[in-house]
């Protein structure tokens, strides 16, 4: 049965889908249809001859559609452009127009709009350049997938310990041994003043090297042929900026440098050693060398007691290192069958980012840092779609508008969308200003010097895809949004434009304070943890000291130091040593008269003089330190708890002990632990012994008047040292050193945290002026009806404040459980206290007031006529 | 068969001379013309509709929806004290065209 209005409502759709076609026309067509359908039904025809014959007269829908492109097309552009995409200028000029005057019209929120998204794309900017930096170590080798660095993993009762440091012989018996172990490479650091000429620096960062050092490394050469140059014990490899302090602008090649008053080295070659990499030293000498020192190339090949020598190796290709791995077991066994050794290798690009043991300790702030980038720019998105959004109330009338005028939805969405990445464009223009300008301050934060490297057009890929990314993202939502209102509903007057989308600017909204009170706790969190860590009793008083680098041997030195000092009411108590107690490092190897053979015997240790305890503030638990009055305690040891403890005896005193060159000695007191190689590791054991070089001379200040005191400090050892520069510093800074990683951390969660909450109140502005306008007559009223200034204010307040208070319920949970598992990574730690959360949990509310009150202020003293009227 | 561009150039007179004699709507305009040409100009409303829109909007005509006696909903269109003056100077030009053409030295088509 032939259904003639159903034929007709078919008929419809299928023009409907021209573009060009508009609801008016479509009408006035189907009437027209409808006149020649009845006249030829009633000249006789059947409704569906009629029908099929009527819609012919009429013709097919591209054809009208045509006609009627072709009557009101006023542009340049001749084709419909329904028949395939075209590019035309106009269009795009046309939009860009636009585009201009909406940002002209509404000056306020869209700087806002774009501030909020500079601001986080500048964020994201500045993280990913540290991210790519902290990735990139040591990547520039050329051999770097065959480079490894060695662990030794010792096995104990106790436990497993993961070691840098090896025996010196281990790595070329490995490459003996072993054929796929291609070549091996030791270094071993060291601190010497050097001398040229007039020219005098302590230089901590001489680093002996095996001389196949810059055969494994590529290091560009600058001067000279590094690989060659450290074939003659007696040449050294400087950096470039080393050689600039020395010589100047002159040739290094051939000059000669003087270590410690007592050894020349000849400059063989120069390289330049770029700042990420693990090998940051500025002369290299080559690693016989030692034997200048005291190391003789005999002890080099076969002391396996000691473990000071960092080792590097080249694998073969394809080698199987697992199985490397248990060979070096048999390997270690064999020279030191009490133990339980092996070797592992490790790749050396995983060396700056994860520890000896695999743990990913860098990796994983590389991986927090990325978080936080990306929250922080879903923020600023999330915000600029909100606002967006929001705005469509604003936006209901030009676009239907348009639409009866022959917009297509896709059209305008594309518009929107472009209008968003025009937007996005712009603000990722003025966040690369951002960047630029904050570089300075945040290469001071993070110890780096990170350049955004514009000269380069690979580096504009990511802030392009960036912007694109998020101009996309954050312009989706509206332009879907916007596209989809009907003319005939919106013209009329009925939509209630800005309730839609209401529910997703809340949810965003949550969102964002949720993120940024977790980061706010989190701050808190590490900021408490950082101080535990410096004011945990460490076992001795570290402040109000000074230290200088006493050269070489320099016992002589050193009592006419403390002779001139003591003279001195601004010092107390002195000592020379050759280690501060937070660069406690090497091991040896100890042995005891009783041992059993069972026990752990690899001792860290110290050198250092008879009033170390003193000036430290040290105590001693058992027996006594050492004694000025008893000469024979030269030859005797001190060791801390945790070595007695491993000694395992009721009382140690008097034990006799065998420490480095084969020396035995008494043990006359024990010192009670104390932290020296930061509060992160469990405590070693340790033994003081005098014997041994000390080329640091420490001086305990009276508290007062620093300054005074390094000036007197500095006169006194011109006169004792006068041919030694003299170069001081801090203990206390020296162990906040140790702390670097943390205190970073804290200061760059800090930081984007503040700015999290920022970019967050951005966003509740921009909300809090619509909610605000949008209320305006609501607000009218109830001014009218006799509502006071306090009650609007509270009103308005109280919708906002119920989100954040919602937020604070979802982050706090959810910030303990993170900042649990990160303070699990601390032998020593803090506890999450509840003012953490409560401080996150105020500032959050306190924003918001902050924020919204301006608007609300404003809404409330507000003429109720006024508002009313506009109405 | 009356070629395209001349169909289309002498809608516009054709309709606002139509229209001269009261309102009317869309498709009694068609079949009005296709009357008074003898079945030489068939219209389609392909053509007219479009036409009818483009002298709306540069106001030559001006329209209405209202209901017809048999309660059908139509368009229909009046012109305008505009189009009236633009309808006087058009059929100036179409009568100078045609009388010129009338002068030509073989006026009429050959049939052979």
């Amino acid at each position: 049965m032939f259904d003639l209005e159903h034929a007709i409502a078919e008929w419809r759709r299928t023009f409907r889908k021209i573009p060009s076609l508009e609801d008016g026309v479509l009408a006035e067509l189907e009437t027209h249809l409808r006149e020649e359908i009845g006249r030829r039904v009633v000249s006789g025809s059947s409704e569906e001859a009629a029908f099929a014959a009527a819609t012919a007269v009429v013709g097919r829908p591209e054809d009208v559609g045509a006609e009627y492109f072709k009557e009101s097309a006023r542009s340049f552009v001749s084709a419909p452009d329904w028949s395939g995409p075209r590019f035309s200028p106009v269009l795009l000029i046309s939009h860009l127009k636009i585009a201009l005057r909406k940002i002209k019209m509404r000056k306020g929120l869209t700087l806002l709009n774009v501030l909020g998204l500079a601001a986080g794309m500048a964020a994201c900017l500045l993280i990913l350049l540290w991210v790519r930096d902290e990735l990139s170590y040591d990547r520039f080798h050329r051999d770097v997938a065959s480079l490894y660095r060695l662990v030794l993993i010792d096995q104990r009762a106790e436990g497993t310990s993961y070691l840098t440091e090896l025996p010196s012989p281990a790595g070329p018996a490995l490459a003996e041994g072993y054929r796929e172990v291609e070549a091996v490479v030791r270094t071993y650091g060291g601190r010497f003043q050097v001398r040229f000429g007039e020219k005098a620096f302590n230089e901590d960062a001489v680093c002996f090297v095996d001389p196949g050092f810059f055969r494994m490394f590529s290091f560009p050469a600058v001067a000279g042929d590094p690989a060659a140059g450290l074939a003659d014990p007696s040449s050294i490899v400087l950096t470039e900026a080393t050689a600039k302090r020395y010589f100047g602008t002159g040739d290094p090649l051939g000059k000669t440098l003087t270590f410690d008053g007592k050894r020349d080295y000849t400059v063989a070659a120069v390289v330049r050693v770029p700042p990420n990499t693990g090998f940051a030293y500025d002369l290299f000498p080559s690693l016989r060398a030692l034997e200048h020192w005291g190391v003789s190339a005999e002890t080099l090949a076969s002391n396996w007691r000691g473990r000071m020598y960092r080792t590097y190796a080249k694998v073969r290709q394809g080698a199987d290192l697992a199985g490397l791995e248990l060979k070096s077991a048999g390997l270690m066994k064999a020279h030191n069958p009490l133990r339980n050794e092996r070797i592992r290798f490790q790749p050396l690009t995983k060396m700056r980012l994860f520890a000896p043991d695999g743990t990913p300790a860098g990796m994983r702030i590389v991986v927090i840092l990325s978080i936080i980038a990306a929250l922080i720019l879903v923020i600023a998105c999330a915000n600029f779609t909100s606002l967006a959004t929001a705005r469509a109330g604003t936006r209901a009338v030009e676009i239907s508008l348009r639409k009866t005028v022959g917009a297509r939805r896709s059209q305008l969405a594309r518009q929107i969308l472009g209008e968003t990445l025009f937007l996005s464009a712009l603000a990722m223009g003025l966040s690369l200003i951002l960047v630029s300008l904050s570089l300075p301050s945040f290469n001071r934060l993070t110890g780096k010097a990170l350049a955004l490297g514009l000269d380069r057009p690979a580096t504009w890929f990511s802030p392009l895809i960036l912007a694109f990314f998020a101009g996309g993202l954050a312009g989706l939502y509206p332009a879907l949004l916007l596209s989809s209102f009907k003319p005939a509903v919106v013209l009329k007057g009925r939509a209630t434009s800005s309730r839609r989308g209401a529910g997703l600017r809340k949810v965003l909204l949550l969102f964002q304070f949720t993120v940024s009170i977790l980061l706010l706790i989190a701050t808190a969190v590490i900021l408490s943890q950082i101080r535990y860590i410096q004011t945990r009793d460490i076992g001795f008083d570290r402040s109000q000291l000074v230290y200088a680098y006493l050269t070489g041997d320099n016992r002589d030195r050193a009592e006419a130091l403390k002779q001139e000092l003591a003279r001195r009411p601004e010092f107390l108590e002195m000592t020379a040593c050759n280690n501060l107690p937070a660069q406690i490092l090497y091991q040896y190897s100890a042995d005891w008269v009783g041992r059993d053979p069972g026990a752990e015997t690899e001792f860290n240790y110290t050198v250092c003089d008879f009033d170390y305890i003193r000036t430290f503030r040290m105590t001693i638990l058992e027996g006594r330190d050492f004694s000025p009055g008893r000469p024979a305690d030269e030859d005797a040891f001190l060791v801390n708890e945790e070595a007695a403890r491993r000694i395992g005896r009721t009382s140690v005193l008097g034990t006799r002990l065998k420490f480095m060159d084969g020396h035995w000695g008494e043990i006359i007191g024990v010192v009670k632990n104390f932290n020296f190689r930061g509060v992160g590791t469990s405590i070693r054991p340790l033994v003081l012994t005098p014997r041994g070089r000390k080329s640091f001379f420490v001086a305990r200040m009276k508290p007062g008047d620093p300054a005074r005191a390094v000036r007197l400090f500095s006169e006194a050892w011109n006169r004792v040292n006068p041919d030694f520069v003299f170069n001081y510093g801090f203990v206390d800074q020296v162990f906040d050193r140790l702390y670097a990683n943390e205190s970073q951390l804290v200061r760059i969660v800090g930081a984007f945290s503040l700015l999290a909450v920022l970019v967050s109140c951005l966003g509740m502005i921009g909300l809090a002026a619509f909610t605000v306008e949008h209320k305006t007559k609501e607000i009218g009223i109830r001014k009218v009806l006799g509502a006071g200034a306090a009650e609007i204010v509270r009103m308005i307040s109280t919708d906002f404040l119920r989100w954040v208070v919602l937020a604070n319920l979802i982050a706090w949970p959810a910030a303990a459980w993170i900042m649990d598992r990160w303070l699990a990574n601390y032998a020593y730690r803090t506890k999450l206290a509840g003012w953490m959360f409560a401080l996150a949990g105020v500032a959050s509310i306190v924003c918001a007031l902050a924020t919204i009150s301006i608007h609300v202020v404003r809404a409330a003293r507000a003429n109720p006529v006024e508002s009313l009227r506009l109405e | 068969m009356i070629s395209r561009s001349l169909m289309a150039a002498s809608t516009k007179p054709i309709v606002l001379n139509i229209l001269l004699e009261g309102e009317d709507y869309g498709y009694n305009i068609i079949q009005k013309v296709k009357e008074l040409s003898g079945g030489a100009l068939e219209w389609t409303d392909s053509m007219i509709y479009p036409v009818l829109q483009r002298l709306e909007k540069e106001g030559m005509i001006s329209s209405r929806w209202a209901a017809s006696p048999e309660g059908r909903f139509r368009k229909y269109y009046k012109i305008t004290a505009c189009g009236r003056r633009e309808l006087a100077r058009d059929m100036i030009q179409w009568r100078s065209v045609i009388e010129a053409m009338g002068k030509l030295p073989k006026p009429l088509p050959i049939l052979d």
